[in-house]
């Protein structure tokens, strides 16, 4: 088997020799490679960032050369680097750049074109990434999975997976940062539904739902230490746009935020983070946990004035021993000074960042075409429009962002390349909270997204590998799920 | 005579074999060809056969994956005329083929069983009669047998015991669910067939037999655990037998558990000499089981109702909008999606306004099909919604379908429709996207390579018959759409497109189906912006109604397009109306086809 193996290698004709190009043409610009990974900063471990060129193209070549090193990778129309020596190479150049020559021959005539950079970056990002695999349709779907993909080489594994779930939704898996070996995510089931909480690999099935509440949990969040999760309650409300450049616009009617207990199995509440009409959604823990953040609107009347329907992003200290609210609320983001809407924060793990969607009007970030990423410095309140992390020629929308554990990672969805199928993006955000160029989750066939037609929905970034599988979910789905009791609150 | 009749019967007794698959032969071939054309026809465009490298190690990665692969490759055929017959009666006959080899593997050559060879080519092709279930099933069915005749071809028990060990999970693999069949099957021969023939059997023959039940028996379950996460029952019949994973394929299992069955009735009764009544009753009870599988198997699963819906569909979507009025012509439809498709073909042809009434109507439901969570209204209630425009609407009921499909994949059909909105409202690298999926496919790569020629060009876009048109009937204005508001919707693309005539006389029958004459009389004057030399009859005879409830004055002096014709009708229609306390029975008719008949009895 390894010889075969070989033989392959050599026949597909992926070396590590030096080639001569002399006679080649060179061009004064930089190569078209999909995917984009152009001038780029990239973690030290990531997978190999196979990438092609256009078609026209019989034969491809390329060489990195870096302080410490060059390596050259030929290919048909692929550049498809070896997972060992791509790995050595980004560690022998770690805090410095690569350059990337590439020539490529056409009509029998090679083309050389200006180098494009890699700077490799000190800052591992998380290995793992956890997304939901779904077509991006309106209301029904079929096939539905959470993925477990490891960034630093092309391992892929279903962890959950809805055919083994009587074809129930799956979403929201969500990250402790802090508690890295915790998470959540909901099964949405007439019967047997529930919130899966993984508390180090042991899972527990919690119905959400009280006759108190709106609906059982939606966003959540997770207190730091593990105790609390806060989640939104929301009747959500899809419609359909008429307009050939709009598709869907998903609002709620009503919402409202509470907190779980996972000790106590309890949910409770609180002034601030329930008003009369008020619209509260997105809830976020501070990274040390004594705030919430959260998403708030004036209620309006809907649908009819949906374009007025506008969310703050505020704050509110939370005491975890006594489990209440202050009464003083902070606005971080006035959607009234910005004329815009603002959704889904996520604190950075190191508490100086709060990275928001920042979009028209509404809830709902995913079809909105200007949603783009915002990062507030939570010690300034300045607001970077990250114009390198959102590629502003794209209009197609950036959201469901998550950070690494490093706080130096970011990772997002975006419809940026067709404006329907989401994909995984990552970007650096350095220490003085500039974003940097995004590049999209890299693939051993950088044909990949192509022919891919899912959409990578809430990408979340793991600094330890979520301990659970199919089969656990498969078992825990068929167990009753642990009843709450809302306790009120204030 | 005697000698010529004696020459005939031992011609037919040397060739009785030929003669009987000749007539098999037509009768698959006549049953697809004219009984149920329409419904291959359907079928083949809503899957997705892909013709890459790529796509075939994906498909046959999966337990039953080739048998799956091969039933798309020649399912797509359908597409041709003769294509689906002549695809069904291959498979079908190499099932007889297969069945009848190994009969004789059990009896000797010319038993008498030749009849019961054809039971589960007969009975396989009454369950394809139903949509769902699949010729990959077939084939695999098919792979088993050949397993099968394999496995009993191997004379060394040694070498048979170690094929069984082999030919289990390489059945498993390659045909899915029918792994059933061969296990069943070598189980029975190994038992009865060769236990029966050597005496000397030893204890390793029944431990081989435990070790091929266990794999049988482990095999599934081992593979949903490392390969593919599937409910338990799904591991072990796979999805390649019915369109609907979670459906257990119960006919199809009837095959399973009949070739094994009929294995061990031939051999007891096939080995031993057969006097003439037995002969006779043996063929009878033959014969009677194929009349009972073949008209069982039509009255369980064929649909001629189905048939009927599928050739509109079929019409439609070659947009043959004349044979879709002529259709209806010669067989009324009573059904909401036949309805729906003969509204938009009379509506495409110029004559929704003036024969709305000419046909049995359903209400609104007629006019446009609510989305409802599943495949069929999705898919085929787009049409309308394109055809008028409406095309982000058509693209939401086509994704949705796409979503309910059965067995979960995608179609070209839906692939086609998607492409066609995306270019319209110049999503040129969605469109792209599917059209290089498209691309792949042997019978759509070169619509998909003509569309790309398209993608970026606005001018030829605009200029297209169907794209440029749709662009031009398209929403302008930014509202949600709601099926339950039709009519507020149509009112805007009216607002919008004041000469859209198709959305005018959709809305004016919208109201009339509804017997909404206060909104009718209030929106009727839009017609002026199509220039209407008369209004519709229909919608004459609904403004007729309005102002002969005014009084005979307000009929002639009205300032609306009407024909003088129609006030004649109404009058007489008044007349009777008015007077016959039977007048239902008397206006029937003459005047069963008007919009004041609907109004009054309907």
């Amino acid at each position: 088997m390894p010889v075969c193996f070989s033989c392959l290698l050599l026949i597909v004709g992926v070396c590590c020799s030096k080639s001569d190009f002399s006679k080649a043409i060179q061009v004064s610009c930089e190569p078209f490679i999909y995917p984009d990974y152009t001038d780029i900063v990239i973690p030290p471990n990531i997978a190999p960032l196979n990438f092609m060129v256009s078609d026209s193209f019989d034969r491809v070549i390329a060489t990195l050369k870096g302080t410490k090193g060059e390596m050259q990778v030929k290919g048909r129309r692929k550049i498809s680097f070896k997972d060992h020596f791509f790995k050595v190479f980004l560690e022998e150049n770690k805090g410095d750049t690569i350059w990337i020559e590439v020539a490529a021959r056409k009509d029998g005539k090679w083309i050389k074109y200006s180098p494009f950079f890699w700077f490799v970056a000190n800052e591992p990002i998380d290995p793992w990434l956890t997304y939901r695999l779904i077509e991006p349709g309106y209301e029904v779907w079929n096939k539905i999975n959470i993925s477990l993909r490891n960034v630093t080489n092309f391992q892929v594994k279903v962890i959950a997976d809805n055919n083994m779930a009587d074809n129930a939704c799956m979403n929201c898996h969500t990250a402790n940062k802090q508690n890295p070996e915790m998470s959540f995510f909901h099964i949405r089931h007439s019967k047997r539904g529930g919130t899966i909480v993984n508390e180090r690999g042991h899972l527990r099935k919690i119905n959400t739902t009280s006759d108190k509440t709106i609906s059982a949990g939606v966003y959540g969040s997770w207190h730091p230490r593990g105790r609390f999760i806060a989640f939104s309650t929301n009747i959500i409300v899809p419609a359909f746009y008429s307009v050939p450049h709009k598709k869907m616009e998903v609002y709620d009617a009503t919402s409202d935020l509470v907190i779980l207990d996972l000790k106590r199995n309890e949910i409770f509440s609180g002034e601030a983070i329930s008003q009369e009409g008020k619209f509260e959604t997105f809830p976020e823990f501070s990274a040390d946990g004594k705030r919430l953040f959260f998403c708030v609107a004036d209620s309006v009347k809907l649908p009819d004035d949906y374009k007025f329907l506008k969310y703050n992003l505020c704050v509110v200290d939370f005491d975890t021993a006594s489990r209440t609210f202050g009464e003083k609320v902070d606005t971080i983001f006035s959607a009234d000074r910005y004329n815009k809407t603002v959704s889904e924060p996520r604190v950075s793990p190191d508490g100086k960042y709060i990275l928001v969607t920042v979009f028209d009007y509404g809830t709902f970030p995913i079809w909105h075409s200007e949603a783009k990423l915002n990062l507030i410095d939570l010690k300034t309140g300045e607001i970077n429009p990250l114009p390198d992390v959102n590629n502003n020629n794209k209009k197609y929308s950036n959201s469901y962002h998550c950070w690494s554990s490093n706080s130096r990672w970011i990772v997002f969805a975006s419809k940026r390349e067709n404006g329907l199928y989401g994909m995984p993006y990552f970007a650096y955000i350095d220490k003085k909270g500039q974003g940097h160029k995004s590049f999209v989750l890299p693939q051993r066939n950088p044909e990949f997204y192509g022919y891919f037609y899912k959409s990578f929905n809430i990408p979340e970034l793991f600094a330890v590998q979520p301990n659970f599988g199919v089969a656990d979910i498969e078992r825990i789905f068929k167990e009753p799920a642990e009843k709450v009791t809302f306790i009120g609150g204030r | 005579m005697k000698i010529q009749q004696n020459e005939r019967f031992s011609h037919f007794k040397k060739y009785y074999k030929q003669y009987l698959l000749l007539l098999f032969s037509l009768l698959v071939f006549g049953y697809w060809q004219f009984g149920f054309p329409y419904m291959l026809f359907f079928q083949e465009p809503l899957q997705l056969f892909l013709c890459s490298f790529d796509y075939f190690i994906k498909s046959v990665s999966t337990a039953g994956g080739l048998a799956r692969y091969l039933g798309e490759f020649f399912t797509q055929f359908y597409v041709l005329p003769l294509g689906g017959p002549l695809v069904l009666l291959l498979w079908l006959v190499a099932l007889q083929q297969l069945t009848w080899l190994l009969f004789q593997k059990v009896s000797f050559k010319d038993n008498h069983f030749y009849l019961l060879s054809f039971l589960p080519s007969l009975w396989y092709c009454t369950i394809l009669s139903e949509e769902f279930y699949l010729l990959s099933g077939l084939i695999s069915v098919v792979i088993a047998m050949v397993g099968v005749l394999l496995y009993v071809s191997i004379k060394n028990f040694k070498v048979r015991s170690l094929a069984g060990i082999l030919l289990i999970p390489l059945i498993y693999f390659v045909a899915g669910g029918s792994y059933i069949l061969f296990t069943l099957s070598i189980f029975v021969y190994e038992v009865v067939v060769f236990r029966k023939r050597d005496i000397a059997i030893r204890g390793i023959f029944w431990l081989c037999l435990l070790f091929d039940f266990l794999i049988a028996i482990v095999l599934p379950l081992f593979y949903r655990m490392y390969f593919d996460p599937v409910p338990v029952l799904q591991a072990y019949i796979t999805e390649h037998f019915h369109k609907i994973s979670t459906v257990f394929p119960f006919p199809v299992v009837l095959i399973w558990l009949f070739v094994p069955f009929a294995l061990i009735v031939i051999f007891w009764v096939g080995n031993e000499e057969i006097k003439k009544t037995k002969k006779i009753v043996l063929y009878g009870v033959q014969v009677l089981l194929l009349f009972l599988a073949g008209y069982g198997g039509y009255i369980f699963f064929a649909n001629p109702k189905a048939e009927y819906i599928k050739k509109f569909d079929y019409y439609v979507r070659h947009e043959n909008w004349e044979k879709v009025v002529s259709l209806a012509k010669k067989k009324l439809p009573r059904n909401g999606f036949a309805v729906n498709y003969l509204n938009l073909a009379l509506a495409k042809t110029n004559q929704l306004g003036d024969r709305l009434f000419r046909f049995e109507q359903m209400g609104k439901v007629g006019l446009f099909l609510p989305y409802e969570r599943e495949m069929l209204s999705a898919m085929l209630g787009n049409e309308t919604y394109y055809q008028i425009g409406l095309v982000n609407v058509s693209q939401q009921y086509v994704f949705e379908a796409t979503e309910s499909m059965p067995d979960l994949r995608k179609s070209t059909r839906s692939l086609k429709r998607l492409t066609d909105v995306a270019i319209i409202n110049g999503q040129y690298e969605l469109a792209n996207k599917y059209i290089q999926l498209l691309k792949k496919t042997p019978f759509y790569k070169n619509w998909a390579k003509e569309a790309e020629t398209y993608l970026y060009h606005e001018d030829k876009i605009n200029n297209h018959p169907d794209w440029g048109e749709k662009r031009r009937l398209r929403p302008l204005q930014d509202y949600f759409f709601s099926v339950e508001n039709i009519d507020q919707i149509l009112l805007a693309l009216l607002q919008d497109r004041p000469q859209h005539k198709m959305a005018y006389e959709y809305l004016m029958s919208y109201y009339l189906l509804n017997k909404d004459i206060t909104s009718f009389m209030e929106y009727v004057d839009l017609g002026y912006n199509i220039h209407y030399k008369y209004l519709p009859v229909a919608f004459q005879e609904a403004v007729l109604y309005v102002l002969a409830l005014k009084s005979r004055e307000a009929v002639e002096n009205n300032n609306f397009p009407i024909e003088d014709a129609t006030k004649d009708r109404l009058y007489r229609y008044i007349a009777i109306y008015t007077q016959y306390p039977n007048a239902r029975e008397l206006l029937k008719k003459d005047f069963s086809h008007t919009f004041w008949y609907y109004y009054h009895y309907k």
